[in-house]
This record gives C-alpha cells, sequence and structure tokens, in this order.
C-alpha cells in the first residue's frame, strides 16, 4: 500500500454518497430554530429560573458529593453521587488550592474536586438544548470557576447572547459580564487567569467580522478584571497579531503575546510596552513570517522570557510538523523592568535536531526548563543563561509525551530539581 | 415564517448545490459516517440560510467556519461519537484491493481520534490550509494545532502501523 496521507484522506472523502440538493432540508431546519427563537424568551426566563434554583442549592446547602481520598487528578477516581468520574473528559489543576476542574463528556457537566478537602462539587451549568458553558477554567487560587456562557444556535441573523459569568465556589454566587458581538461556534475561545485570581484574560470571535474580514469574523482579546465588590469589569482590549496570546507576568501586571512577526509585551491598559522583531524564516515569502514558536514563558522575576523555537534553516519549512526533525533553539530574551523600555539583544541556544521543543517553566531566575521531542523520547532541559549549558533533568518513556509538559511543570511547581 | 425570501432564496439554493459536494467530503472525513456527516451538513447550511445577509460575500467561508466548529464542539456537547459502521462501507468505489483496504484502515484510524485532532488533520492534509489558517478557522493557537497534529499522526501510526508510509507526512501544506 502506498500513496500520501492528502492523496488517502481524498480517496475516503470520495466514499462518501453526495445528496443531490440539501437546500430543502436545511431551510426546513433553519425554520424550525427560527421558530424556536420566538418562544426562546421565555423559556430563557425559566431555565434562567431553574438554573439560579439548582446552582444556590447545590453550593449553599452543604450538599457537595464525597468521594474517596486520592490523587486529585485521578479521572479514574471512586463514583460519588455527582455519577462516576470514569468519563472525565478534561481537567484543568489549580496547582494553589490542589483542586480540579473536571468536566465529563455526557452533558459536560463540570466537576471541581478539591485535594484537601477530598470533596467533589457539580458545579451545575445548564447544557440542555439552547444553553451551554464552555472554556471553563479554574482560578489558580482554587475559589472561582470562569466560564463563557451562551444562548445557542443564535437565529435570525441576531448575534448570540454570550455572557462570561465567573462561580464563587464557596458561596455559588455567580457574577456575569455581557459580550455582546462575541461568540461563533463556542460562547468563547478561551479564558486565562493570572497568577493572582484577580484578573482574566479572554478570547472570543467577533461574529461580525464575517461582513468585512474575509469571512472567518475575527478573535478579540481582552481583560477582565474582578472587582472588589465582585462585579466583572470588562478591560482593555489587547492587541495581537497572531493567535496565541500567553503569558501573564507573575504580578498580573503584563502580558506576553507572540505575534507572526514579534514578541510583544502589554500592559494592563492593553498598551504594548515593548515590542521583541522575531528575524524573518527563509519560508517568508512562501508562509509569511510564521515561525514555529512551542510556548513562551516568564522568568519568575519578570525579567526574562523564554521562547522554544524551530531554527531557519533554507529550504526547510518551520511552520509545519512533517515528521523530520529540524534544528531547534531556546530563544532567551531579557526584558527591562516594568515601566521602562528596551531590550538586550537575545540569547540562543543551541538545543540541537529535534520535532518538537516547548518551555514548560523556569526552574530558577537563571535555568528555563525546556521540552524537547525527538522521536517518541522527551526530555527537558535545564538551560543555564548565562552559560547557555544545558542538563536532561527529566525524561519520559515513549508513551508519555503527551503529558510531559504538564508534568514537568508539576514538578517544577513542586520544587522537585535545579 | 420563511427564513430566505425571493432572490435570497434563490441565491442560497444555488450556493448550498454547488458547495454541497464539497461540505460532505470534508464532513464524511469529521464524522466517519454518511449519515451523521449528512446531518452536520444541513446543520451547516441551515446556519448559513440564518445568516445569509450577515454571510453575504463570504459564505464559503462562513460555512466552512460553521462546519468545522461544530463537528468539534457539537460531537462533543450532544454526546453523539462518530461510529465506523465497516459493514456498510460501499464496495463500488472505484479503486484495487489495497487502495480499498487503505481507505478502511483509515477511515478506522480516524475514527479513534478526538474531534479536534481530527480536525485539525482534515483541515491541513484534506484542506491543505496552512497551520494559521488551522489554528483561525479553529479558534486556537499554533501552538495547539502544531501539538495536535503531532499527536494525531503519533497516534495514526500506533494504530495502523502498515501505514507508516502514509502517515509519515513530508508533504507541506500551503
Amino acid at each position: 500500500m502506498s500513496g500520501s496521507l492528502r492523496s488517502t484522506l481524498h480517496a475516503v472523502s470520495r466514499d462518501v454518497a453526495v445528496p443531490v440538493d440539501l437546500a430543502d432540508a436545511a431551510l426546513r431546519r433553519a425554520g424550525r430554530r427560527r421558530r424556536a427563537h420566538v418562544v426562546a424568551p421565555v423559556v430563557a426566563m425559566v431555565a434562567v429560573a431553574v438554573l439560579v434554583f439548582v446552582v444556590t442549592s447545590v453550593f449553599s446547602s452543604g450538599r457537595h458529593a464525597v468521594v474517596p481520598a486520592g490523587p486529585v487528578s485521578g479521572p479514574g477516581s471512586a463514583p460519588s453521587s455527582v455519577g462516576a468520574v470514569s468519563d472525565v473528559r478534561s481537567e484543568f489543576a489549580a496547582p494553589i488550592a490542589r483542586a480540579a476542574l473536571m468536566y465529563r463528556d455526557r452533558g459536560g457537566t463540570p466537576i471541581v474536586v478539591s485535594a484537601d478537602g477530598d470533596a467533589a462539587r457539580a458545579l451545575r451549568v445548564s447544557s440542555s438544548a439552547g444553553y451551554r458553558g464552555d472554556a471553563y477554567a479554574l482560578s489558580p487560587d482554587g475559589a472561582k470557576v470562569a466560564y463563557g456562557w451562551q444562548k445557542a444556535s443564535p437565529v435570525g441573523g441576531a448575534q448570540p447572547k454570550t455572557q462570561l459569568r465567573v462561580v464563587t465556589l464557596a458561596t455559588g454566587e455567580t457574577a456575569s459580564l455581557a459580550l455582546p458581538g462575541i461568540g461563533l461556534g463556542e460562547p468563547v475561545e478561551s479564558i486565562t487567569w493570572s497568577a493572582d485570581s484577580a484578573r482574566l484574560l479572554v478570547q472570543g470571535v467577533v461574529t461580525e467580522g464575517v461582513e468585512h474580514n474575509g469571512g472567518y469574523g475575527t478573535t478579540e482579546c481582552f481583560l477582565v478584571d474582578l472587582a472588589p465588590s465582585g462585579a466583572l469589569v470588562r478591560g482593555a482590549t489587547v492587541p495581537f497579531t497572531g493567535p496565541d496570546v500567553d503569558g501573564w507576568s507573575a504580578d498580573g501586571e503584563r502580558l506576553l503575546s507572540v505575534g507572526e512577526r514579534d514578541v510583544a509585551v502589554t500592559n494592563r491598559s492593553g498598551e504594548v510596552v515593548e515590542s521583541v522583531k522575531l528575524p524573518p524564516t527563509p519560508d517568508a515569502g512562501r508562509y509569511g513570517h510564521l515561525f514555529g514558536a512551542g510556548g513562551l514563558l516568564w522568568s519568575p522575576d519578570q525579567k526574562r522570557v523564554a521562547i522554544a523555537m524551530a531554527r531557519a534553516a533554507p529550504g526547510r519549512p518551520l511552520t509545519t510538523i512533517d515528521g523530520q526533525p529540524r534544528p531547534q533553539l531556546l530563544r532567551l530574551i531579557s526584558l527591562a523592568p516594568s515601566g521602562s523600555a528596551g531590550t538586550s539583544a537575545p540569547i540562543d541556544v543551541d538545543l540541537g535536531q529535534a520535532l518538537d521543543a516547548q518551555v514548560v517553566g523556569w526552574a530558577d531566575n537563571d535555568h528555563p526548563l525546556v521540552g524537547v521531542l525527538s522521536g517518541d523520547v522527551e526530555q527537558v532541559y535545564s538551560v543555564d543563561v548565562r552559560t547557555g549549558d544545558k542538563r536532561v533533568v527529566v525524561r519520559f518513556d515513549p508513551g508519555v509525551t503527551w503529558a510531559a509538559p504538564q508534568l514537568a511543570g508539576e514538578i517544577v511547581r513542586a520544587g522537585g530539581f535545579r | 415564517m420563511a427564513v430566505l425570501d425571493g432572490e435570497a432564496e434563490r441565491e442560497f439554493r444555488e450556493f448550498a448545490r454547488a458547495e454541497t459536494p464539497a461540505l460532505m467530503r470534508a464532513a464524511y472525513l469529521l464524522t466517519g459516517d454518511s449519515h451523521h456527516a449528512q446531518d452536520l451538513v444541513q446543520s451547516t447550511l441551515a446556519n448559513v440560510a440564518l445568516h445569509w445577509r450577515a454571510a453575504t460575500g463570504h459564505p464559503q467561508a462562513y460555512a466552512r467556519k460553521s462546519l468545522y466548529h461544530q463537528a468539534v464542539s457539537w460531537w462533543r456537547w450532544r454526546g453523539r461519537r462518530p461510529e465506523t459502521p465497516f459493514a456498510v462501507v460501499p464496495d463500488a468505489t472505484p479503486g484495487d484491493d489495497d487502495d480499498r483496504e487503505r481507505r478502511l484502515v483509515v477511515r478506522a484510524a480516524l475514527a479513534r481520534l478526538t474531534p479536534k485532532q481530527r480536525a485539525v488533520l482534515v483541515l491541513r492534509y484534506f484542506e491543505d490550509l496552512p497551520e494559521s489558517e488551522t489554528a483561525r478557522l479553529l479558534g486556537c493557537s499554533i501552538g495547539t494545532v502544531k501539538s495536535q497534529t503531532r499527536h494525531a499522526l503519533s497516534r495514526l501510526r500506533a494504530l495502523a502501523p502498515e501505514l507508516g508510509e502514509v502517515f509519515d507526512v513530508t508533504e507541506v501544506p500551503r
């Protein structure tokens, strides 16, 4: 058997019988959705009332399901009254509070598990037709859960009604912030908490962009503050040139944003306070200035940024995983203190030939940790920023590469090595 | 209550007729089943009809985004998973036995991937989109596209080692 993946996929796709005309069926379905939209306000009021009642009763009555003590992130934990958690789809750890947020495949009911209290608490968000939550994110202090909420199936050309919601787990109080214009396919794309659990970075697609931005909508990225009163306050829109916005600084005051041509540091007002140009790649003419950046992270003292990226090599594409190793490097950028401008020349550390490289953490202010995937083996190096020397600190066997960056991050947070 | 009137309905019908084959083929790769694929395309076209005015000028792009977003989130939220009913795989399609066997194996292997991994592979190697466009369409980062691609290909290699050369991707999508 021979053939490329592309030609094989095209061959498989031709196995399906193509109906002559689906327009009638689609228009009938659209009509049903529009009719449903007419009664939606009444249904919405009832559903919201039920939702408020359920959430309030769950969190105020203390009737939290109990699971036996055990590893917080173990997806195979014992059953609780909220149902077996063996079908957990995702989990997001809050390292400070030793809590994990999981949500289940069927019904999408999120479950918060606390390692300290060994208690599983079901955060009930209606996932019935018409309403849904997504992008659940547990705050680093484990006290709150943020998620995007949307009245689904927007009809009649109207924008979907989307909200950002933040639930305080101890009391069940929910704060919400309307996000007009946001939401296409999913309520919001992603929610990221700052390390101090005081701010959120929210990304979502603005559907109005369909009319004037090549048809895809535009991704908007903005900050949300949690006011002392508990209200959510929409802050500045963060300008960025690419799809990745990462890296809250430890004090929650600055953000790192990687675009196609530069790395930008943004303050809380959304102003770019520093921009570091990235060199064009040999593929620039064909692919633009894309580069294969594999994560970027602040050092704990917020003076440096580490970025792993594929090294430019003549005739070699940087922008695709083609199963072939390519030269990787770790780029270290020294940033001026907050409020002043300027950077020194970046330092590049050769990581050798590998399929991929990602920064997974910092052991201390002088030693970034970078995971390097070669074949089926992933190793984590500790790199000395002064000498460029690197040494292997963790080696993952084949088969666990999926979790390697997360595991390495956990080891770092636990102070496992220097 | 008509969703579209007069000229708009005529334009939509024309659009649906022209785009259905391409949408069905992508949907088939995403769902692994012709019935689910038809359901997905119907739903996508219904979305386009409901937003026909907003999508004017870019209905193809709107349909594509709607299709892939639904393929990733729709199945998850409704607890529906594509199945691979081998018994009904059409055997009248052209090609020799090797080709047919390869298609079956690839289809079965694709069904074992997560919806997002499948979407990333289809966008990159069926639709020939670069990573940046794939990321923009799915609303995720380029890093996510890279890691999902890597893990998807790695899993396909493990699931179908006999097709190693198919999954040793050396071509460069535009």
